[in-house]
This record gives C-alpha cells, structure tokens and sequence, in this order.
C-alpha cells in the first residue's frame, strides 16, 4: 500500500511554461526509483508535486491508492532529503531530528518516550549519536547529509523522497553515501523517488530509472535496461560517458549511408526498412584494430590511465571508441605516432533510431 | 540706571490694592525703545504700565514687517506677573536677557524666566538675537490667566526700531585651557601614531606606511571632539557648572549626583523613561516584523508601491512629522475632527503619554521593518519546505523557524532601539515639552530622562547637575546593554 | 545496527479519510484570523467612542465586540453542528448592531471605517457560514467531497490570504499617509488655523509668504552651509580611515576599530553638555563652523563603518595590478579606489547631507540667534507654545522635505543596506 502512480500529470506554470506533460508512471512499493535527466527536465518538480510543495495542474497523483492532489503536504505522510539538506539551522542535530514530531497535529503527536526513542534509532542507524548535541553548523558535509535522512525516516513515511541530495558532496564522500543509501534501502525498503541529474547515482542506486526530457518521459526501466536498450537517441546519448555514437543517416539496401560514410547493417539491423534513421554505437563496442576495419583520422586521444578514448574522423562522420588499456595492446606509447586507426563494431550492440 | 530700593512689602501691597482700584486692566500706557542701551544684536525696550489685574504675562512679539495681528509675528519673550516674594533676583548679566523693573533686575523663576510683581510701573527687557542692520516692528501684548489677550488690544500698533550695531561676534572667553588641553591630545595622537609607524616600518609590514596617516584626521578628530568632552562631561558632574560663571566651575564631589538621587521626580521619570522605551522598542519590532512578514510573501501585488509609502516616516525629516503630528493632536486638530470632539489630548498625563509614544512608535517602524525584511530574505526557504513537509502548522513555523532565525537579528536591533528611544528627545521636546507639568520645577509627566537633562542644562543653566544626570543616563544604559547581552548570551547557549 | 526503524511498526494500512481528516474549509480558517483582528479594531472603535463619550456608540460597539468576540469562539469546527447555528446567531446579532448604528444621518468618513469593522466581518461570516460547503463541512462530509474541497481550499487560499494582507497593507499606508494629507491640507488652507474639512479651500497665500519671507531663506542658507560642509569635511575624514581599515594591516587597528565602535554606542546624551561648553569658550556657538564640525564627529563612526564595508567589496587584485603597473599608493586610492567606490562614497555623502540636514537637537543647542537657525529649529520656531503659525509651518514643511523625500527615495536601498549593515555592526 506504499506505491506511487502518476496519472497523466501535467504541471503547468502561470506563464505558460510547462514543466511536465502527461506522466504517467507507477512506483511500486519498495522500489528504488530513480528519475534522471538534465536540469530543467522537470524531475524535479515532478518530485515536489508528489511532495505537495507545487501544486499539480492536470491529472492525478496517487500514494497508496489515495488520491492525492490537493491533500497538504503534512497530510502526504512523506519524507524528503532536500538538495540543500533544509536542516533547521538553530536547533541541534537531536532537535532536527524529532521537530516533526513534536510538531505534529494534535492526537496524532507520539509521546516524548516514543520521540525519544525513534530519534536514537535513527541517531544509531546513521551513526550520529555522537553528534546529537551539536548544531547543524559545526557538521560536515556528510554528516549534515545524514541528518537529513535521519529527519526524513524518524517519520516513518510512507515513500521517502530525494532531490539530489548528493550534489552537495565533494565525490569521495558521494560515492561512500551512495553506498550508504542503497545499503539503507535494502535494510528497510521503504518505497523510494530518488532525483538527479547523475548518470552514474542512477545506475548504480536504481531498481529502475526513468529518465525524463524537456517534461516528458522518455523511458523507465532497470538501469541496465535501459542503458543497453535506449528507447530513443536522448536516453542513448544522456546514458554513458562517453556518450553514446550517434550518426545521422539513412538506410538503403541493408546500408547505413551517413555522407561517404557506409557500411553493412549488422546482422539484426538487416530487416530495417529503407528510411532516414539514427545509428548508434556505444563507445565501448567500438574497437581499435590494427588493420582491417574502417579506417578513421586520428583527432585526439585521452589516456586516463585504466582506458583510453580516442575521438576519431570516419569518413566526415565523428566516433568516439574507448579501449581498456591492458587490451589495447597496439597503442601504448604516450604519444600518438599514428595519424590514423582502423575500427571495427562490435555488431550485436549497435541500435537504430528511426528518424 | 536709577536704582530703587525694594518696596516694603506692606506698602507694595497697598499699592496693588490702590493700584487695582483703576478701570482699563492692563494698559500699557507706553512701550519705548532704549536706544541708549542698544547692544550687539539687542534692543532694549521699555513698558509702563498702569494697571496690572488680571494679568498672567507680558508678551514681546516681534516681525521684519509691519504687523496688525499676532499671527504674523514671531514670539520673543514674556515676563510672568505673579507675587515674587518667594523668588529671588538674579544679578545683572546672569541670563541671557537682563530684565529690570522699577530700575532693578527682575526676579526669575526656577526656570529662569523672569517675573514681575503686579506691582511694578514700570519694566524693561533686552531682546537678543536680533539681526543686525535690520528694520524691526515690535509690539507688546498683556495676557490673562486663560491665555486671552486683554481687551482694548484687537488692532496692534507695533513700534519700529532698527538694530543699527553692525554684525561682529562678541570677542570670546578665555580659550587658552581648552585649547591648550586640546593641542595636547592632538600631539599625543600624532606621536603615537609616528611612534607605531616606526614599529611597523621595522616589523617589515609594508603597506602600513600610509596607514596611520589614513586614519589619524578620523582619530584625531574623533578624540578631541567625543573622547574629549565626555570626559569633560563627566568632570563637570562633580562641579558647580553654571551658566551665570562660566569657566569658574570648582569641584564640589558628590553632591550633584545627590541632589539628582533625591530629586523627588528621579524615580518618576526614570519609570516613564522605561515604560517609554520598552513600548517603543515592542511596537517598533512587532509593528515592523508583521509589516516585514506581508511585505516579504511571493505574490503580493503592489509590494514596491506599499513599500515606498511605508518608508515615509523614516524618509521625511522627523522634527516635521512630529510638529504635524503636533497639529494633528490640537484640540482643533485632524483628531479631534474626526472623531467630532473637542478634547485636549496633550494637556492630560496619561493621553498625553500615550501619545507620544504612539507618535515615536509611527516614527520609528519602518527601520525595523526594512532591517527585519533584509533578515527574512536571508532565511532559508526550503526549510520551510521541510516542515510542511511534517505536517507543521504555519504557527508553529513561524514560531520555531521564523523567530528563532531572526533572533540574530532582533536581538542587537532590540538594543540598539533601546539605547534610541532611550535618547529620543525631539518627539517629546517638540510635542509636549514634557509638560503637562506636575510639580513646579520637576520633570514633566511626559519628560524623559534626556529631555529633562536639556531643561536642566539650559533652561536652568545647571551644566553641573545636568551633567550629573547625563552621567547616570549613560550608566544606565551601559548596565542595561550588559545585562542584555548577558542574558541573549545565556539564552542562545541554552538554545 | 538497528533496522526497527523502519521495518517494524509501520503505519501499513493506507487511510482512505486522510483528506477528511485534513479538510477545513479555507473560510473557517480565514475567519479564525480575520474575527479575532476585527475584535481588536472594534476595541480601538470602541475606544474612540468612550474618548467621545457617547452613550449609543460606546453600548453599539461594546455589544458589537462581544458578539464577534463569541462568534469567534464558536467557529463551527466541523464536530457539532449546533455550533454553526450558535456562530451564526451571533454573527447576525454583530450585523444588526452595526446596521443600527449605522442610522444616525450624519456620519463622517470615520464613522463609516468603524462601521464597517464591524458591519463587514458579521456579514461575511453569515454569508460563509450559510453557504453550501460550510453546511455540508458541518454535517460530516464525504471523502470526496473533501478531496473536491482541499482543491477548492487551494484555489481561495491565494485570493483570501491577498484580501488580508491587502486589508492590513492599506491600513498600515493610512496611518502614513493621513498626517501627509493633513498637512498638505493646513499649508493650502487660508489662514494660520488648523481645522476645517480635508480639501475645503485652496490658497497658496503660504508659500508665497514663505517664499517671500527672508528668514526663510536664511535658514534654508543656513542648512545648505552645515549640511554641506558637514558632507565634505565628514567624508574627507571617513573616506581615508575607511579605506585604511579595509585594506591595510598596521598597529593600533584594532583599537582604533574599537573606539568608534565604542564611540557610537555613547548617547549623544552625555556629550550634550560638555560640547555646548567647549563650543561656547571656543566661541562657536552661533556659528554654522561649530555645527559643521559636531556634525561631521557625530556621523563620522557610522560614515567609517559604511566605507569599510564599500572598501570591502573593491577587488584587491586591482589595486594588485595597479601596484604591478608601478602606481604609489597614494595613485592607486585616487586612480583606483576612489573612482569605483564612487557610488559607495555619494551614498555615505547623502547620508551625511541627510542627517545634518534633520539634526535637530544640537542645531537647537547650539545656535540661539533666529539668524543662525537652520530649518529645523527655524520651523519648529514658528509653532512657539501660542501664537502658532500652522499654515506657515504646513507650507515650508513640504517645500523642505520634498526634496529630501525624493533623494531618499531614489537612493533608499543603498541607504537602507548601508544603513543597517553599518547599524548592526555598531
């Protein structure tokens, strides 16, 4: 009984902007998920919508099967981890913690045993027992992050609610917390809507992603799903670093022509009617062969060390192929002494967008 | 001058008998000027006077053109006619306008004005501040005891003088100790501040070179001009300062600050001295924080257009808005024509009281309200967010978000208001002069502390005991700012 | 590692009367608020009928007050419906004592402003608690109904909330602007008498007799001397302090710093009398020089105070650049410095012209002679304790703020931020 569903919502602002068209999506309960997309894309409100803190224009937001829309956000039984972690700056960490409880309408307000105790549960499950007595001020970054959580589970809500709550962190500490967070989520598995416009926290986070552009939903579906699957060129490029080829182009004859550039369909492509089409290829199924292959002019090369990505000239058309560096035996040296490479695709992973 | 010896009093009074036996009650049968004794920026004028029943005072009105009416003139002064043998005369030269009657320098009430007995023929006053080389008309009026001109005076014949000595400044005291004591200060400065240059220079802090040659006109300045005559001022509470021997002041210790202790009006206006600044410093910072909270909502219209009206009070000059108030407070005033009645607001102690803290509190709004805008747009939004979020009220944000994130704020703001309201001498010194008045010679039912030390000084002339209660003011204060602080002090490391 | 938290005792079972629950209707909430305001205005009402002392008001409005005052308490809170009927009864009860009150023929303005706190509140209340969505609240409401009535909630939440803060907004600019109009009113009304009908006559005898007067204009000259020399004697001992103090490190910093911080928390109080006594051996009462340099003393903490907050914020890699460039010290304040702070510095200079241009208590100590005056003792001078010039008063009131209001208009959120930045440090 602790599921989302987004029926048709459309946010609409009073100057005419429209922030989110026609969503539909349903959040099962215990699920982990996450909506990905740059700024701008409208998860965010999304987020706020289901959190009460904008109002919703058009269609219905369901949680656990109860309607909603106009209920206040008090009433939603929700918590929520803000960007920003909105810890009230004037109280101690042990106060931040139980305000909203003590807080509570009257006849639904715990008793102060009762406060008292899921404040230290919460304290001992994060690890801030030793913090209780301090304010806001004199925590780190990942500290405050933690009490933010805290103060959003003590609540006990029915969904817990994120919005980017590790933009904030420098990136040693945002990978130890989203360690942290996923380690939560399997503990209890409270039904969780996690914002961000990190390729990488929705990967490695989600149950499933939904990825969203320019207020519409794109796709929702496991991570790798989704990564190996793009529905359409935006969640192929928008998933991946680097990002996905793309080669505007159209088929002919079991022919993909982008310019000079052609070359046979793949085998599971062959079928695809004649007509304008994306060809996509991530950088990782491109392979740097010695010979043989398609022939590229060489425009730089990156060598981070583990892998190398070589951003390349085939016939007009630009390619970017990263190699693992252990197997990318014909290139060690550190300098480039070839001018050009030749490649090769690994055929099942290419995809084709209709245009 | 011809001298008289003071009339016995039984004769004096027998003649008041005899004199008040006349018909036309307060005829001036004439006003001459002394021309002889004319003086720097004075004109000395002469009245007699036949009959002096049913008056309270004299008036010398005065004006650049001719004038029919009082409406066009300008007040001078006015001698009071009252018995004078509980009062005593002050020496000639003693006040700034020297008044005789019957050839002797008049008696003088507490407050310095001069007064003559009913019996007196005739008197003569200096009127000073006068511009030199300028025509003027002068005109003197008997008034009665309910403030009515006496009959017989409807249609003014002033007469015309002219202040022929031409404008220089009265050669000035003996400056040489104040100066010297002055040039000492500024040459112990100026060494210090060569003497730290050095230290810098050779402790190798490079862009000091200039610095103190920055700083030392400020510092300067500042030493001779405040450092300088506080110390003075405190000084001078353990003296006899007066302003009938200027520079002749000797130390007599404690005796002012007795004398201010045991004042029977201490205790009184220092209570109304309290009550007033902590109702002004409430209202301000209540008035002015509703004000902030409806100026500072998202999608109010018009906010530009409330706010610019709501910062008139702090943008007009006060002294005006507080003589319009004034006016509108008169029994013929916008107040009493509003509500139709006809009441005197300002002459009963408690409306009165109330008033002017209420016309301080309208003055003093839109500072607080603009200061405690800026501190409601520093506090955080999303916060807010997070409590809705918890389901807490609006009140219960306000009560434990709102006020505590502004107590950085209210707190130094509330002192500060304190320490104004607490000095604030020009709403009461303009509206009520602290009057109505309850005892002769004490502070006022609407005086102040400060206001009240500015009678003493100079309507008294008692720079010593004034000084004496400038000194407690500011203890006062200094011990209110500690204990305030100690106890927002407290209070924050307990929160 | 405790993983009770969430996993057990839960609130599992989803509440399908949650919006119930949460539902009052927006005009009950807003009553709460908005009756508990008009009984504070009806006191007030009340209040200016006792002052009148008239019988038929003081007994119209007292009962007036305690009908919303019992409306009020029994605001229908959606549990018994009986108490709808209670509020409603008084609240009609509040209405008819106001439309009573109403009947005296002869009302002003006032009279109907008092009315109406009392006529409108008892009305809108009857009006909302006879409405549907009341009536229906009242006798127990069904969830979707609810639902229907926190959208509606949402909908005249906005509105509303904008008639209150309105409502208070326009009261608050009343209470500003009624002494402007009135003294508006007294400078074009003939004759040196207050009184009269707002907008009855219209002369401007006044100005021409103030725009004639000579004195007038000696104190204009006066205040124009003072507040000027006041500007550029205060800034050119402010500006370089401020700046040393923004930008250089040298001994004796930190007590300089805490002498005018201290300097600024003295009562001018205390200093009153010793500076009058100084200013008198010195010779310098009566003159516009003694005025000049007081002044300049008086502001000269905050003036540094604002400047080193200004300085603060001039980037110090251009004055790094300019030192590169071969630039002295003293070229660099003058080339650098001073030009971009430009606008910092002529917000000190207003502020400085303002306060010497209102000073009033010194201004009155100070200067006796009437030919020595500035405006502010000059005009205070023309409301003597009788024989009060208010037409005069009124007219060169607005013919000496007027500019001054403007200038602080124009430059208020400068003045105010450096203001309280410079208030608050002190």
């Amino acid at each position: 009984m602790r599921e989302v569903e987004f029926k048709a919502v459309n946010k609409t602002y009073p100057n005419g902007y429209v922030a989110v068209e026609r969503l539909d999506l349903r959040v099962e309960e215990g699920e982990f998920l996450v909506l990905l997309g740059p700024s701008g894309c409208g998860k965010s409100t999304t987020l706020r919508m289901l959190a009460g803190l904008e109002t919703v224009s058009n269609g219905d937001i369901l949680i656990g099967g109860t309607k909603v829309n106009d209920l206040p956000p008090g009433a939603r039984e929700l918590g929520m981890v803000f960007q920003s972690y909105a810890l009230y700056p004037h109280m101690t960490i042990e106060d931040n913690l139980s305000f909203g409880l003590r807080m509570a309408k009257q006849g639904e307000r715990l008793d102060s045993r009762e406060i008292a105790n899921r404040v230290g549960e919460a304290a001992e499950m994060l690890d801030l027992t030793q913090l209780l007595d301090r304010k806001p001020k004199a925590l780190s970054g990942g500290q405050r992050q933690r009490v933010a959580i805290g103060r959003a589970l003590v609540r006990r809500p029915k969904v817990l609610l994120m919005d980017e709550p590790l933009s904030n962190l420098d990136a040693k500490l945002r990978n130890q917390m989203r360690i942290e967070l996923r380690r939560l989520h399997e503990l209890h598995g409270t039904t969780t809507v996690y914002v961000t416009h990190d390729q990488v926290e929705a990967m490695t986070l989600a149950d499933r992603i939904a990825i969203m552009h320019g207020g519409i939903l794109q796709q929702h579906a496991p991570p790798l799903e989704a990564y190996h699957n793009p529905n359409n060129p935006f969640v192929a490029s928008f998933l991946g670093t680097p990002a996905m080829n793309l080669i505007q182009g159209k088929v002919e004859n079991q022919k993909f022509k982008a310019g000079d550039l052609c070359f046979e369909l793949p085998d599971h492509l062959k079928d695809t009617q004649c007509g304008n089409y994306t060809f996509g290829i991530r950088p990782e199924n491109v392979n740097v062969v010695s010979q043989g292959g398609l022939r590229c002019d060489v425009r730089g090369v990156e060598r981070l060390g583990d892998q190398t990505i070589y951003h390349l000239n085939a016939a007009g058309q630009e390619v970017t192929a990263l190699r693992h560096q252990q197997i990318d035996e014909g290139f060690t040296s550190t300098t480039v002494d070839t001018s050009y490479v030749h490649i090769s695709l690994t055929e099942p992973a290419t995809v084709l967008f209709p245009q | 001058m011809t001298r008289i010896a003071p009339l016995p009093p039984v004769i004096a009074g027998l003649l008041f008998f005899l004199l008040s036996l006349s018909v036309n009650a307060g005829t001036l049968t004439e006003v001459r000027v002394v021309s002889e004794a004319q003086k720097y920026r004075t004109i000395q004028i002469e009245v007699s006077v036949t009959d002096a029943r049913d008056v309270d005072r004299y008036e010398v009105w005065f004006s650049e053109q001719p004038f029919r009416t009082l409406t066009d003139a300008l007040l001078h002064s006015q001698v009071q006619v009252a018995d004078t043998s509980r009062l005593e005369r002050v020496p000639e030269g003693a006040a700034y306008e020297d008044c005789w009657e019957d050839g002797l320098p008049t008696h003088r009430d507490p407050f310095g004005s001069p007064v003559i007995s009913p019996a007196a023929k005739r008197w003569s006053c200096q009127l000073t501040g006068l511009i030199p080389n300028t025509d003027y008309w002068i005109a003197v009026v008997a008034v009665d005891y309910s403030g009515q001109l006496l009959s017989g005076q409807d249609s003014l014949s002033p007469i015309k003088t002219r202040t022929d000595i031409p404008d220089q400044l009265p050669a000035p005291p003996d400056t040489r100790p104040v100066l010297s004591i002055l040039t000492s200060i500024v040459i112990c400065l100026l060494a210090l501040f060569i003497y730290l240059r050095r230290q810098d220079m050779r402790s190798g802090k490079a862009s000091a070179n200039v610095a103190h040659a920055y700083v030392a006109p400020a510092l300067i300045a500042l030493a001779v001009l405040s450092f300088y005559p506080i110390v003075y001022g405190i000084w001078l509470s353990f003296t006899d300062a007066h302003q009938s021997r200027l520079g002749q002041e000797s130390f007599i210790g404690l005796t002012n600050f007795v004398e201010v202790f045991t004042s029977p009006g201490f205790g009184r206006v220092t209570l109304f001295t309290i009550i007033w600044s902590v109702a002004n410093v409430t209202a301000h910072v209540g008035f002015g924080l509703m004000l902030a909270l409806v100026l500072t909502k998202a999608h109010l219209k018009g906010k530009l257009f409330y706010r610019t009206i709501l910062l008139m009070p702090w943008a007009i000059p006060a002294y005006i808005s507080i003589l319009a108030w004034k006016g509108i407070l008169q029994t013929d005033g916008l107040f009493n024509n509003i509500l139709g009645t006809e009441i005197e607001l300002l002459s009963q102690v408690t409306s009165a009281q109330v008033l002017v803290i209420l016309v301080n509190i309208w003055l003093g709004i839109p500072f607080m309200m603009m200061s405690l805008s800026g501190a409601l747009m520093a506090i955080p939004g999303d916060m807010y967010e997070a409590a809705d979020l918890d389901g807490v009220s609006k009140w219960d944000q306000f009560i434990h978000l709102t006020l505590p994130n502004l107590k950085s704020t209210i707190t130094p703001l509330s002192l500060l208001g304190f320490i104004w309201s607490f000095n604030m001498f020009t709403v009461i010194y303009l509206i009520t002069r602290g009057n109505p008045s309850v005892d002769f010679g004490q502070p006022g039912a609407t005086d102040i502390l400060i206001t009240y030390v500015y009678d003493v000084a100079f309507d008294y002339g008692r720079y010593g005991v004034a000084a004496a209660w400038s000194v407690i003011i500011f203890l006062m204060l200094v011990a209110f700012s500690w204990v305030y602080v100690k106890k927002t002090k407290a209070t924050e490391a307990v929160a | 590692m405790n993983s009770r938290l969430l996993t057990n005792g839960m609130i599992d079972v989803s509440n399908p009367n949650i919006a119930q629950q949460w539902y009052v209707p927006i005009e009950i909430q807003m009553l709460q608020r908005w009756l508990l305001c008009a009984v504070l205005m009806n006191l007030i009402v009340l209040g200016g009928e006792l002052l009148r002392s008239d019988t038929t008001g003081i007994y119209l409005t007292g009962l007036g007050v305690g009908s919303l005052m019992i409306t009020r308490l029994l605001l229908p809170d959606g549990t018994a419906s009986w108490q709808r009927w209670a509020a409603l009864g008084f609240a009609a009860i509040g209405l008819v004592l106001g439309l009573v009150s109403l009947w005296n023929s002869d009302l002003s303005v006032y009279d109907y402003w008092s009315r109406g706190w009392l006529i409108l509140p008892a009305a809108l209340t009857v009006s909302w608690l006879t409405s549907a969505s009341i009536a229906d609240w009242c006798s127990g409401i069904s969830a979707d109904r609810a639902e229907a009535g926190l959208a509606r909630n949402k909908r005249l939440e906005v509105t509303l909330e904008a008639v209150g803060s309105h409502t208070l907004l326009i009261h608050a600019v009343a209470l500003v602007i009624i002494p402007l109009v009135w003294i508006f009113d007294v400078a074009v009304s003939p004759g040196n008498v207050l009184g009269g009908e707002i907008g009855d006559a219209f002369t401007l005898e006044h100005f021409e007799v103030i725009l004639g007067s000579p004195t007038f204009w000696v104190w204009t000259k006066n205040s124009l001397i003072v507040s000027l020399g006041t500007t550029l004697l205060g800034l050119s001992l402010a500006v370089p302090a401020g700046y040393a103090f923004s930008r250089f490190d040298f001994s004796g910093k930190k007590q300089s710093m805490f002498a005018f911080m201290l300097i600024q928390m003295f009562p001018g109080i205390i200093i009153l009398v010793p500076y009058f006594m100084v200013m008198k051996t010195l010779g310098l009462l009566n003159t516009s020089i003694g005025l000049i340099i007081a002044y300049s003393v008086t502001t000269l903490p905050l003036c540094v105070w604002m400047l080193k907050g200004f300085f603060d914020t001039v980037p110090r890699e251009l004055e790094e650049a300019a030192m590169l460039d071969g630039c002295t010290q003293l070229q660099i304040f003058f080339k650098i410095v001073l030009p971009l702070s430009l606008p910092a510095v002529a917000i000190t200079a207003l502020f400085s012209f303002l306060s010497a241009w209102n000073e009033f208590l010194l201004a009155l100590v100070f200067n006796t002679s009437n030919d020595q005056f500035t405006l502010p003792v000059g005009l205070a001078s023309m409301i003597p304790s009788t024989g009060q010039r208010w037409g005069d008063f009124a007219a060169a009131s607005i013919l000496v703020s007027t500019p001054v209001v403007i200038l602080f208009m124009l430059f208020q959120k400068s003045l105010v931020q450096g203001l309280s930045a410079g208030a608050v440090k002190g």
